[in-house]
């Protein structure tokens, strides 16, 4: 362990319990205090990734999300404040989480992902999660984190359904290899329970700090989905596909 | 020789269809391009539009799995065997 690592005593008190498990201890605490996670938007999925990256100790949360608050993101939104309706989000955001863990660095981007500041987004963060409501900010991300090899964890809801695919770029389908195009259909507006955003928000986190730290078994390559009006989960096998626009050959073939 | 093939709906296909599984009987060689077809065809609607384009092909967009692992959504695929268990996915992006 580098001496940089070595944990403070405060530290010590407030993450013991985590340290308590199995694989996990000191080494990575430390693993998770030097890293940072870039989170693209911090809705009802995202807000939740945030929450649970902070409690857990991550060095650095970079969370952007544009756009000023609205009554109906209140039924979701965790990261929120009822006072903060009418004002940009991410006031929200790092009020709500320096007050809860004033031991990490927040850096909030009053912006959502796209095509200018993907690439200096992504290339500051060691994990990337994806949480946007739209495929657009989706594809930007994921080709990102192919060209830079950075790993992410992908993680969407609709209604009470949920699922979540870390990627490995290079290694496991990425987001492309799933949808090699614009899926048609999605609308910007889903019926959503909190709760079940909270519930995929939470899956993400804990893939995320698995591949960061090395704790457990990671799904990097398979799809984590759940249906929480049966309570039914799944793990699905997914398909790399060599011809893939993004991380197979047919990214060499656009280039 | 017929096949018994449950069939699972997610995402707006789910929605779509009214019901979330539904038992199916095939024949035998049938592949997951002719199901996602044939089941098109029945349901018609909207359930059909998420799953073919304007063209009657399948929507390279929508997973498919078979017995929990996913196979291309595309013509030509390994026949389907008795009791295999299909999920067919529709995107979803909710954040």
């Amino acid at each position: 362990m580098n001496p940089e690592d070595h944990l403070s005593g405060e530290d010590r008190a407030i993450y013991a319990w985590q340290m308590d498990l199995p694989g996990f201890g000191e080494s990575a605490q430390a693993m998770l205090r030097r890293s940072t996670a870039l989170v693209s938007r911090c809705g009802g999925v995202g807000g939740h990734i945030a929450f649970s990256l902070a409690a857990a100790g991550i060095g650095k949360l970079v969370l952007a999300h544009a756009g000023d608050l609205r009554p109906d993101d209140l039924n979701r939104q965790i990261l929120m404040r009822h006072e903060g309706i009418g004002r940009p989000r991410t006031e929200s955001i790092v009020a709500t989480l320096r007050a809860f863990n004033p031991g990490i660095e927040v850096e909030a981007v009053p912006e959502n992902v796209g095509a200018e500041n993907v690439s200096r987004l992504v290339d500051a963060a060691d994990m990337v999660f994806s949480a946007a409501p739209l495929f657009e900010e989706r594809f930007h991300l994921n080709r990102a984190c192919v060209e830079l090899g950075k790993p992410f964890v992908d993680c969407a809801m609709y209604g009470m359904e949920g699922q979540v695919i870390p990627v490995l770029p290079g290694k496991t389908a990425c987001l492309a290899c799933l949808y090699p195009e614009m899926p048609p259909h999605w609308r910007r507006r889903f019926p959503v329970l909190g709760a079940v955003a909270a519930l995929a928000g939470n899956v993400g986190a804990i893939e995320g700090i698995k591949l960061l730290t090395g704790l457990g078994t990671s799904m990097a390559g398979r799809m984590i989905f759940f249906d929480a009006a049966e309570m039914r989960w799944r793990t699905i096998g997914l398909e790399r596909k060599t011809l893939c626009r993004v991380c197979g050959s047919g990214a060499e073939a656009e280039s | 020789m017929s096949l018994r093939i449950r069939v699972s709906f997610t995402g707006q296909l789910a929605r779509a269809a009214g019901v979330k599984e539904q038992t199916w009987e095939a024949p035998e060689g049938t592949t997951p391009a002719d199901l996602v077809v044939a089941l098109a065809r029945e349901r018609g609607g909207e359930f059909a539009a998420l799953l073919l384009n304007a063209e009657g092909q399948p929507r390279p967009t929508t997973l498919w799995v078979v017995n929990g692992e996913q196979v291309a959504s595309e013509p030509g695929g390994r026949p389907l065997e008795d009791k295999a268990e299909v999920v067919l996915m529709t995107p979803i992006a909710g954040g």
